[in-house]
């Protein structure tokens, strides 16, 4: 099945005209005005700083539904890392891989490990890591996302 | 640029191997100012205890 998620809707021509009077939107607000079919969008959690709620759009409901999470676990990372990092993220889900460089930004290298399923539920469960060159990794975020995303080839 | 690192699914929709994404990921991330010995960010498993 071949999908553009990317092309515009023909269907809402409308909506087109708001784009240059709106700014400071998030992603979802952005896909939902412009009509662009970007699969995954990530937007601010309202209700939990720093927190990142991550939508896809499912066709069969031509709306976009929350599938995962971004939990920032070590609240005193800078913003801008944090926000690159789940911008790469989404970058990388949504099959592209042109990611922001931040070694630049980051004195810690990025380690990960994969919770087991049985403890996972129906998501896929990856806690990220800091580690900074001496003893053990410290827990930075947990990134959480629907079953059948990702898939890790050690497991299948 | 289109990742090379996913195949379709049974739902038509492309899914992702966590390994080849957070080796990107960790690229990307990696400090410029060296670590010492570390772990290799192509081979971002972190096996290390916490104490």
């Amino acid at each position: 099945m071949g999908i553009n998620f990317n092309e515009k809707s023909k269907d809402n021509p409308k909506i087109s005209g708001l784009e240059k009077s709106k700014t400071g939107e998030d992603a979802l607000e952005k896909a939902k005005r412009t009509g662009e079919r970007t699969r995954f969008v990530h937007k601010p959690n309202p209700l939990i700083e720093r927190d990142y709620q991550i939508f896809e759009y499912i066709i069969e409901k031509g709306d976009y539904e929350h599938v995962g999470d971004y939990v920032l676990l070590n609240k005193d990372e800078p913003r801008e890392i944090t926000d690159k990092k789940v911008m790469n993220i989404m970058t990388l889900i949504n099959g592209k891989d042109d990611l922001i460089d931040l070694s630049n930004l980051t004195t810690t290298r990025l380690l990960y490990t994969i919770v087991p399923e049985a403890q996972a539920g129906d998501q896929t469960k990856i806690i990220l890591k800091d580690y900074d060159g001496s003893g053990v990794s410290k827990d930075n975020a947990i990134f959480t996302i629907r079953k059948g995303v990702l898939y890790d080839k050690f497991n299948v | 640029m289109i990742s090379s690192t996913f195949e379709e699914s049974a739902s038509g929709l492309p899914k992702f191997e966590i390994q080849s994404m957070f080796a990107q990921m960790a690229s990307a991330h990696e400090p410029a100012i060296g670590l010492g010995t570390g772990m290799n960010a192509t081979m971002s498993y972190d096996d290390a205890t916490p104490v």
